[in-house]
Parts: structure tokens; C-alpha cells; sequence
């Protein structure tokens, strides 16, 4: 049948990235990959995506300190109309793992409403990084990554079901940890 | 054998094109244009339009003629539309005190600043069938009179003068927009006001008049009901000015209603309110009756437990749309479930007649 | 033909991909995202009005509307059966407003949206399950209000469930719901499944696919995701038990299967056939084959 549908470009891209953003928050600890687009050279193909397909101007990021540069808030706002925000308001955070911290200043939701709450977009950077178990809901038994401050995640997974959920992000590629997954660390090292 | 699932997607094809035929009813009878809906059935398409929560005449007569009268789902029709449409900007807060009152009458006084204008009403018809009607081509018409095109002060603002009515606070914060955020309870008064006004007429009637006859009653008194045309006006931040985008016609309520003080707190009335898109005036007396006996918490009243003080049962329940596309869900299949209800039903009973054999 | 075309151009003017414009899939795509993280909890979303009446499916109309990729392979079923007037009609929506392809073959889908069934054939890994739901909160008969049952759900406190499950048994020596059987979703929170009758209610368990609901009139989002557990409630003494009509299918025999019942003669008699109708079809020509060797 001759195709007379004519999309638009936007809604066909958004819907193709959102299903990556599905699948990798469904199954936590496993790499997705999504597709190249215009965005800042500091931020990767990754966290930029999730930011252009999510954020509105309904949603508060904050940048952490080598993200908020101007060019990275101007490519925000003009593609999502999104509000640059504090740690304390953000729905969404971007910026390498050491910039984040602490993340006890991320709001984690409230017992009432536990999906008011942030999500961090961590960007690749040389961090320490620890081998853990992971498992819990999206995991297949379980599963093997590599994760900085394993304390930190363990102490987020413990205030479930509230918490924070986090994407790793690295050039074209993803990985969920959403605050469901159950970590421990595997090895005597830590 | 027989079987029973098979040949859905053609039923549906010739229930649709019979029900275009039915609509279109003997095709030797002129078909209805849309501006005899809209000129001739304006109460109809003002219903539409307000329920439906969007401002546009031909779109609603549109609705009504494909809907075949049936004004709830020609609403339908006009919601679904409206949610596709993009969202430019916000209007400014519309100034009713501006409005160009096409009818405005107080029954709480005689005479009133600006005058009591009956405009074009069926309060004082007698409900008797016209049968002048019945020939095609009349053409009524009314005494002409000039217009004063001024500024009607509201009626409540000379209570508001002796301090005898409740002022309305500005809590400075911007209201929700209930069709972008899901409502959660308690609410604001500002989200109930919206959801009231795009509430079913029916709904809102019933549970108005509930409130007359002692459940949760709130002895309203129809301080002002004005119609007329008002203005929208957008404010452009490149321009750095307002324009004028739109004309509309609005209903506008307010009640005065009982009072409340303290033997060191004097007494003030208080207010209900309505506002409703078109010539709405049953559903606008309702609203602002209804939103009276929501405040009582706010008012520092009791909660007698009557339906219209209920603000979860009347907000929950008063949209239209989402009442009557649940209520006839329940002629889709439900057969799944049903069999696993017969299975149940089966199963206990051959266990309570083995017991009584035991027995 | 042209004539036709010309129609599809209008269509493609008035609405997006998938008819919902971007900025109501970016909010449901939040809650879709949040729901993954918090499985089983109910996240409020601010649900549109859509070309279908409250209670078709609009709930999960509005999931599959932001989840659907042009690639994707599209199954619509109601009643377990893909060619019931619904199921139908939000096929052709789809097809209409997205251009995606559709199948009946359940194990061919790569997103089916369902009502008040889970498909019989084992869902994979990255399948997505698209459920219609009418009332979201299994709590909701027990207690109608919304601010008390959010409470509940906020202090995991559930007691009034399991009374209610008690008495049943009390009473009558069973638990007295046959469909929308409740579950706890990774040990937290009671869920509603939907009106799936309770014999669906194990598949839902630790399955590789993703379990996404909607609930369009009451605003309501929320997910079970993969490999996540899922209990339907029960007590030691009457643990919970799925359930069937004890027949075996008149079409293609199975046993297995959730069956329909169905009325063959004036007189009464009854005949049994599978709900799932791709999955009798399937069995059908796996009898057929088997006869052939």
C-alpha cells in the first residue's frame, strides 16, 4: 500500500526514543541505545534525548556546575521551553556523578505522591567505579554492573517506595537504575 | 456451529452507515445548515459549547447536527476536538464588571444602579405551545432601543460598600487548568469553580435543588445574574500591550447567602458564584448555588453529610463525559468476566449442596 | 484512489503521530517513566478527552498513543478476541492516525493493547501489554473515597482488604471476586489488575514483557515492569486459586485455555470455546498438523 502518511519528523524521533527510555527503565542495568541528534558538545546524544523527549515547560532541571554553561541553557529552552531550577525543585538533574552530589538535596517525593520526585541523568566521567549485584523488578534473577558510591543507591533503594531514579548516560547509550533495584556490593573492597 | 465472535468489523462499518443514513433522515427534506443551528437553536449550541469547554459556534453546531441532537454527544464531539487543539497562551482574567449586559436582573433589590434589563428571556412566557410556529417564514421582531454601551457596576460591590458581604481573598497563586492537571482532593476553590463550569447541567440542577430543600441548605438569594458580551484580551510581551483577541457571551452568578459572625465577628453575607460560557443562566444559578455549600470548611460550617457539600462526590461525578462514557461502557462485552463469575457461582453452590447432604 | 488519499492528507494536517500532540505524550510519558520506577503505584496523570467515550479504553488508548513507534506491530483485543467490535475499532484508530502495522498473531505484536485479558501464548522479553482499565483503585469499593485510599497506599495499610477477603470466606467458603482480583505488586502495593478474570491473574507474574495500564476517566497511570513479582492476595489456609470452566474448547480442543461459554441451541445447551481467539487458531492448525504426520 503506497504510504501517504506524512509525520513529523519531531513525533516520529520522540516516540522512537521514548521506547529506548522504556525499555531501559524496564529493564534496569541493561544498555540501550538511542540515536544522534543536534544538541551542546558537552551534553552526550544520551542525556540530551532524555532531556528533549521528557521536559516541558512543566519541568524544572538543574544543571549541575560544567552543564550550566549558556549554550547548554539556551539548546534547553529553546527545544523544551524547560525552567533551569535548583537542586531542591528539580524533576530532572544532569551532570557527572561528583557534580551531583550530595543527592540528599534532590527531592524524593512524598509517601502520598512518591513520583514527586527527582530524576538524576548522570553523565560518563572517570568516577570510581565499584562491581555490584543488582536485582529486583525489570531483572532477570540478577545482574552485574559497575556503580560509583554503591552506598549511596543502597541507601536510596531504602527509602522505597520513595527515592530517586537515575539514567546513566554515555554518548549514545543508557542504563536505568530506577529506585526499585535492590544493590549490593559483590566483592570485599568496599 | 454457532459462533459468536467472529464478523465485528463489519457490523461496525454497517452500524456506522446506517446511523449516517438516520441521521440524514428522509432525504426529501432539506438538510439542516449550520446556521440554522447556530441562529435558531442557540441555547442548544451555548449548552454545547460550555460543557464541551470550548468557544466556537459553527464547531458546535457542527456537533449537534452530526450528533443528531443528542447534546451530550455532541459535547463529546467537541471535547475530543478540543483537546487536540494547541495551547498559544493564556487570555488576561476577564473583567465581568465590563461586560455589555444583554439581561441582568438582582432579585435582592428593586431597583438597582444601571437597571434590572429582563433581555431576551422565558421567565415570564406562558409555556403554552405556539402554533404560529408551525408556518416556515415568520420573522419576529422586537422594539429597537439604543444601546448604552457603559460599565454596569455589580450589583454585590454596594453590599461590599457596607462591608456586608464576605471579600473573596486573592491567594496570588495561579489557578490550575483542569484539563492539563489531573485534580487531586482536597482542592482548590479556583478547580472546583472550573470543573462546575464545564459540569453537566442535569448533574448540577439536581444537586442545586437538593441544597433548596434542606441538604446542606444555604438560603441562596440571586444577588445578580448578568449576560453579555464580554472581551478576551491577550497580552503580547513582544508587543508590550493587549490586544483584543475575542468576543464572548458569558452567564455570570453571584448568590448572597447566609450569613455568618460571632458575638465579636459581625455578621456578613456570603457569596456563591457561577460563570458559564453563552446564554446559560439554569446552570449558572445551579453552579453558584453549589459552589456555596462546597465552602462550608472554608466558612467554618458543619458538614451535615448532604451529596452538594461532598466536594469529591459532586467533582468526581459532574462531568458528563466521563459519566456517561462509563455508565455505557457496560454494553461493551463483558463475557470474560461474567464466565468467571459463573464459575464461581457454580462452584459454591455444588459446595452448599454437598453440605446439606452431609447435614 | 485519489479521492482517497485526499482524505488521509486531511487527516494528516488536523492530528500528530499517533493522534496525541507532543506535549500530551511528554506528560504521560513522565508517568509512564515514574510508574516503571514505582511498580504498582497509581500516578496521577492529567488524562484527555479522546475520540472514543469514557470506559472504551481510553486510558489505554492514550498508553499506546505515546508508546507507539512507527515500526511497531499492533494486536487490539477485547474479550481475548481480536475481532470484537472494540478491539476493532481502536485497531483501526491506530492504523488510521499512526500508520502502524497489526497482526491477531499475539507472539507477531510488538505492543497489544488488551481489555480484560492477558493472551494465552507466553509474552517475550521488550513486548509491551497495553491494559484499559475503569477503576485503577483496588481499594475503591472498600473505600470510595480517593484522600483515604491514597492514605492507605501511603502507609501500606491494607487491612480493610484482607476483612473484606476474610468475610468472603466466612460467608461463603471462598473469596467472592472472580475477576479484578487484587495483587501486590514487588511487596508493596495492592494493585488492581483490571478486570481480567483471576485465571489471568499468574501470568502476571515475573513476566519478561512490559505491563503498562491505563485509566482515562480516573486519571490514573501505572506499571508493572519485567521479571517483577506479583501476588494475587490470598491466606495460608486458602491460598489463592486461578480458575477455569472445566471443558475442553469445542474448537480446538484445548484444555488449558480460559473458555467462553456459549448458548449453541434454544434449548440451553452449551458449548465451550477459547476466549483468546489467535491462540485457538494457533492450536487448531498445530491439531491439523499433527493429523497430517
Amino acid at each position: 500500500m503506497e504510504n501517504n502518511y506524512h509525520f513529523s519528523e519531531e513525533s516520529i524521533n520522540s516516540s522512537i526514543s521514548f521506547r529506548s527510555l522504556v525499555n531501559a527503565t524496564s529493564y534496569p542495568g541493561r544498555h540501550f541505545q538511542i540515536t544522534k541528534l543536534k544538541k551542546p558538545n558537552i551534553l552526550s546524544n544520551a542525556a540530551a534525548t532524555i532531556l528533549i523527549t521528557l521536559c516541558d515547560n512543566e519541568s524544572n532541571v538543574y544543571l549541575s556546575k560544567d552543564f550550566s554553561t549558556d549554550e547548554v541553557k539556551d539548546w534547553l529552552i529553546f527545544n523544551t521551553g524547560a525552567i533551569v531550577s535548583d537542586k531542591q525543585n528539580a524533576d530532572f538533574a544532569v551532570g557527572d556523578w561528583e557534580s551531583l552530589l550530595p543527592l540528599d538535596e534532590f527531592k524524593t517525593g512524598v509517601p502520598e505522591y512518591p513520583e514527586r520526585s527527582a530524576t538524576l541523568i548522570i553523565e560518563e566521567s572517570n568516577y570510581k567505579k565499584i562491581k555490584c549485584n543488582i536485582n529486583g523488578p525489570g531483572i532477570k534473577d540478577k545482574l552485574q554492573i559497575e556503580l560509583p558510591n554503591p552506598e549511596l543507591f543502597i541507601n536510596n533503594s531504602h527509602l522505597y517506595p520513595l527515592g530517586l531514579d537515575f539514567y546513566f548516560t554515555n554518548d549514545l547509550d543508557i542504563l536505568s537504575i530506577p529506585r526499585s533495584t535492590k544493590i549490593s556490593v559483590t566483592n570485599s573492597e568496599y | 456451529m454457532y459462533v459468536a465472535v467472529k464478523g465485528g468489523e463489519k457490523a461496525i462499518d454497517n452500524a456506522h452507515s446506517w446511523m449516517s443514513e438516520i441521521r440524514r433522515g428522509d432525504p426529501s427534506v432539506p438538510n439542516v445548515s449550520l446556521n440554522q443551528i447556530t441562529e435558531q437553536l442557540t441555547l442548544g449550541v451555548d449548552r454545547v459549547m460550555s460543557e464541551g469547554s470550548l468557544y466556537d459556534k459553527d464547531l458546535a453546531a457542527l456537533a449537534i447536527k452530526q450528533s443528531r441532537g443528542d447534546l451530550i454527544e455532541a459535547i463529546f464531539l467537541l471535547r475530543a476536538y478540543r483537546t487536540t487543539l494547541k495551547r498559544f497562551s493564556y487570555s488576561k482574567p476577564i473583567d465581568t464588571a465590563n461586560m455589555l449586559c444583554l439581561r441582568r436582573i438582582s432579585a435582592t433589590f428593586k431597583d438597582i444602579p444601571g437597571g434590572q434589563k429582563l433581555g431576551p428571556t422565558f421567565d415570564y412566557t406562558h409555556r403554552l405551545l405556539d402554533f404560529k410556529l408551525l408556518a416556515e417564514n415568520e420573522t419576529p421582531l422586537s422594539p429597537t432601543q439604543q444601546y448604552e454601551n457603559k460599565k454596569v457596576p455589580h450589583v454585590l460591590s454596594f453590599l461590599n460598600q457596607e462591608d456586608l458581604m464576605q471579600k473573596e481573598k486573592d491567594n496570588n497563586l495561579d489557578p490550575i487548568d483542569i484539563t492539563r492537571e489531573p485534580i487531586s482532593f482536597p482542592t482548590s476553590r479556583a478547580a472546583r469553580l472550573q470543573a462546575l463550569s464545564r459540569g453537566d447541567e442535569g448533574f448540577l440542577l439536581g444537586l442545586a435543588y437538593s441544597t433548596q430543600r434542606g441538604y446542606a441548605r444555604n438560603h441562596a438569594f440571586v444577588g445578580e445574574l448578568r449576560i453579555g458580551i464580554v472581551e478576551i484580551e491577550l497580552n503580547i510581551p513582544e508587543l508590550g500591550f493587549d490586544i483584543n483577541v475575542a468576543e464572548i457571551i458569558l452567564t455570570e452568578c453571584e448568590t448572597v447567602n447566609q450569613f455568618q459572625g460571632s458575638k465579636i465577628e459581625p455578621p456578613q453575607f456570603t457569596r456563591g458564584y457561577g460563570l458559564v460560557f453563552g446564554q446559560t443562566e439554569r446552570k449558572a444559578l445551579a453552579m453558584a448555588l453549589i459552589d456555596r455549600a462546597l465552602r462550608w470548611k472554608e466558612l467554618g460550617e458543619d458538614y451535615s453529610g448532604a451529596p452538594a457539600q461532598d466536594e469529591e462526590f459532586v467533582i468526581s461525578h459532574c462531568d458528563n463525559i466521563q459519566a456517561t462514557g462509563f455508565l455505557e461502557h457496560i454494553k461493551l462485552p463483558h463475557y470474560v468476566d461474567f464466565q468467571s463469575e459463573l464459575e464461581l457461582i457454580r462452584k459454591i453452590r455444588a459446595d452448599a449442596k454437598r453440605n446439606v447432604k452431609r447435614l | 484512489m485519489n479521492d482517497m488519499s485526499k482524505d488521509k492528507n486531511i487527516d494528516i494536517q488536523i492530528y500528530n503521530f499517533a493522534y496525541l500532540d507532543e506535549n500530551t505524550k511528554r506528560m504521560i510519558r513522565r508517568a509512564l517513566l515514574k510508574a516503571l520506577c514505582i511498580p504498582g503505584y497509581q500516578v496521577p496523570f492529567s488524562s484527555r478527552e479522546m475520540p472514543m467515550p469514557y470506559g472504551w479504553g481510553t486510558g489505554g488508548i492514550q498508553v499506546t498513543s505515546a508508546c507507539l513507534i512507527p515500526k511497531d506491530v499492533l494486536k487490539v483485543i477485547d474479550q481475548g478476541a481480536d475481532d470484537t467490535t472494540n478491539a476493532v475499532s481502536i485497531r483501526k484508530f491506530f492504523q488510521k492516525t499512526a500508520n502502524v502495522a497489526v497482526t491477531e498473531k499475539t507472539s507477531d505484536a510488538s505492543l497489544i493493547q488488551t481489555r480484560h485479558r492477558i493472551p494465552e501464548t507466553k509474552l517475550k522479553e521488550q513486548q509491551i501489554l497495553v491494559y484499559q482499565v475503569p477503576i485503577p483503585e483496588p481499594l475503591r469499593f472498600l473505600e470510595p473515597r480517593e484522600t483515604e485510599t491514597r492514605k492507605m497506599h501511603a502507609l501500606s495499610e491494607y487491612g480493610l482488604m484482607f476483612v473484606k477477603l476474610y468475610e468472603d470466606i466466612a460467608k461463603h467458603g471462598h473469596i467472592e471476586t472472580a475477576y479484578a482480583y487484587p495483587v501486590k505488586t514487588n511487596g508493596n502495593y495492592v494493585t488492581d489488575p483490571s478486570p481480567i478474570p483471576k485465571f489471568d491473574n499468574p501470568k502476571m507474574n515475573n513476566n519478561p514483557a512490559i505491563q503498562l495500564f491505563g485509566a482515562g476517566r480516573e486519571q490514573r497511570i501505572y506499571a508493572i515492569p519485567p521479571y517483577t513479582n506479583v501476588k494475587s492476595l490470598d491466606f495460608e489456609d486458602y491460598p489463592f486459586e486461578a480458575m477455569k470452566a472445566n471443558f475442553k474448547c469445542s474448537i480446538c480442543g484445548s484444555s488449558d485455555s480460559y473458555l467462553d461459554e456459549i448458548i449453541v441451541s434454544d434449548d440451553g445447551k452449551r458449548s465451550y470455546i477459547c476466549s483468546d481467539t489467535d491462540y485457538c487458531k494457533e492450536q487448531t492448525q498445530l491439531n491439523s498438523k499433527e493429523e497430517d504426520q
